[in-house]
């Protein structure tokens, strides 16, 4: 195989010790590891603190796929989908790996995903999933309730 | 699901959310009705098309620039361009001679499944227009005449409106008739499953106008509408949808900031799927510190989810708002009847070297579903339409 990409193998770690090697053609789909291999930073084992050994492994899944020539337009577009039907707390893992890793595509993905999955739901609802707080009175959230009303049928 | 979800996250999230539910999130905190209630952040939520949001199965999106022909006027040009990057797919005058079969006043009423319906103003004739498959067979078909042409001899289509109705898989042609000795309105559908028109109740308030241009939007057809209500005017859209074969009114919001605006023109368009208004001043009204204001419907044929996104104050020479591309770029007609694209965000713009004729120019979105053939390979000199029906 003759091309200008490089050999080399990045390795990275996850937050529970667990240990990836990766070619570096795929490692680059996520900006930030893309940085630190340009910035050489990345001749050692790159810690992740932040993203556990499952969700890597489903990253760099998705990162192998996107750089794999024999995989066809409409594979690639089943294996998005059906990439993402997972449950709410790999979602969340996800959401902020790929965030933190910023992967082309990917983070685009996650967030319509969740965005589908959070547009139905009711205020409360909202406020447990995001672990906020609610920092109206029940005076002042029944006004912005009644000068929205056909919003909350 | 989350312990903590950074800030940069939740807006990110948000900016991808439908206008109902952001709206109804107002009240989840103060941070979140601070940032969704800023006027910039709906604006920019509904104009910046994701490209996520685009529907895969249109192939090919193109968008048509219509217009009379300046050289020769009775003469039509319709410069097909993608959607996405505005270059022309091609370009060809409508050799049709102004004479009958047609007149000179024909406009383009929609464009479904690419299949295009147009109306002959000043002949009441409609005609559909088949451009992926009009190669060699003549281009035009017009409709044959329907219940009022056969009982009326002074009739006057004041409405048309076109649209497919998915599920009889069926295309299908409305007009509202004003038949002079009757004196009222009546409405007429036309199929081309059957082949024919037929006679629709028109449940609607029979002593209306039709001042603009309709809408075509997902199996229905809306049009602006004006009526007589106790002492003055009221306006109203009125809605047709072609599954149920029905005439709906949506009312528009009771409103000081809605009631205000008089004489303004009013235009149907779409937005990101909703239906949107603008709002702007006529030529004689035209001077230093006038308006384009656009509303949005955030909720379909919800009054109160009327809502105005932006009011902008429009150099002098852009007159004409024709309709949204995409990325919160909007087509307007200048005063040199040039076709220009304006940023709305970033208020600049940019000339498309596209020229109407009188105020004719129209832009027309046009998705074309079901296409094989190269796009080079379709648009020939139309030859005159030979008067049987059947598309």
């Amino acid at each position: 195989m003759s091309s200008s990409k490089s050999n080399k193998i990045v390795k990275l770690e996850s937050s529970d010790n667990k240990t990836f090697e990766v070619e570096e053609a795929v490692a680059v789909q996520s900006e930030t590891l893309k940085n630190m291999v340009d910035d050489g930073c990345a001749n050692d084992t790159i810690p992740l603190p932040n993203v556990n050994g499952k969700i890597l492994e489903m990253v760099l899944g998705w990162c192998k796929k996107h750089v794999d020539e024999t995989v066809t337009g409409d594979e690639l577009n089943k294996y998005e989908a059906d990439f993402l039907d997972l449950d709410q707390a790999d979602l969340y893992g996800l959401l902020m790996a790929a965030n933190f890793l910023n992967v082309k595509g990917l983070l685009d993905r996650v967030l319509q995903r969740v965005a589908d999955m959070i547009k139905g739901k009711k205020p409360e609802e909202i406020r447990r999933i995001f672990n906020i707080k609610n920092d109206f009175t029940p005076e002042e959230e029944e006004e912005i309730r009644l000068e929205n009303a056909w919003a909350f049928d | 699901m989350a312990s903590y979800v950074p800030e940069e996250v939740v807006m990110k999230i948000l900016s991808m959310l439908p206008p109902k539910s952001l709206t109804r999130f107002k009240c989840v905190c103060k941070r979140w009705k601070a940032l969704i209630g800023n006027p910039d952040f709906l604006s920019k939520n509904l104009l910046n098309h994701s490209i996520l949001t685009q529907n895969p199965s249109h192939p090919l999106r193109l968008i048509l620039f219509f217009s009379l022909d300046n050289v020769f006027p009775g003469k039509e040009i319709y410069s097909f361009r993608s959607y996405d990057s505005l270059h022309c797919a091609s370009q060809t005058p409508l050799n049709l001679p102004p004479a009958p079969p047609h007149g000179p006043l024909l406009d383009i009423v929609a464009c479904c499944n690419g299949l295009l319906c147009l109306w002959d103003v000043s002949l009441n004739d409609i005609f559909i227009w088949n451009p992926a498959t009009s190669m060699t067979s003549s281009d035009l078909k017009v409709l044959p005449g329907g219940p009022s042409r056969r009982c009326f001899n002074d009739f006057l289509i004041r409405a048309v409106g076109f649209g497919f109705d998915s599920g009889s898989n069926d295309f299908k042609v409305v007009t509202v008739v004003d038949a002079y000795r009757v004196g009222w309105l009546e409405a007429e559908i036309y199929s081309r499953r059957s082949g024919s028109w037929r006679s629709l109740d028109m449940t609607v308030n029979s002593e209306m106008q039709f001042v603009s241009q309709g809408l075509a939007l997902d199996g229905g057809f809306l049009w602006y509408n004006v009526y007589p209500h106790e002492d003055f005017v009221k306006d109203r859209i009125v809605a047709f949808d072609f599954s149920d074969e029905e005439f709906r009114v949506m009312q528009f919001p009771d409103v000081r900031l809605f009631c205000g605006y008089g004489e303004y023109k009013r235009t149907l368009t779409e937005l990101k799927g909703s239906v949107a208004m603008f709002v702007f001043p006529p030529d004689e009204f035209r001077k230093k510190n006038t308006y384009l204001d656009i509303w949005v419907m955030l909720e379909f044929g919800v009054r109160e989810s009327w809502t105005r996104l932006l009011s902008i104050r429009l150099p002098l020479h852009l007159e004409r708002p024709l309709g949204f591309w995409k990325n919160g770029e909007l087509f307007i007609e200048n005063s040199e009847r040039q076709l220009v694209l304006y940023d709305l965000l970033a208020q600049t713009e940019r000339n498309l070297q596209f020229e109407g004729y009188g105020g004719t120019l129209k832009v027309v979105d046009c998705n074309f579903v079901q296409f094989e053939g190269k796009m080079s390979d379709i648009f020939h000199r139309c030859r005159p339409i030979p008067r049987d029906p059947g598309f």
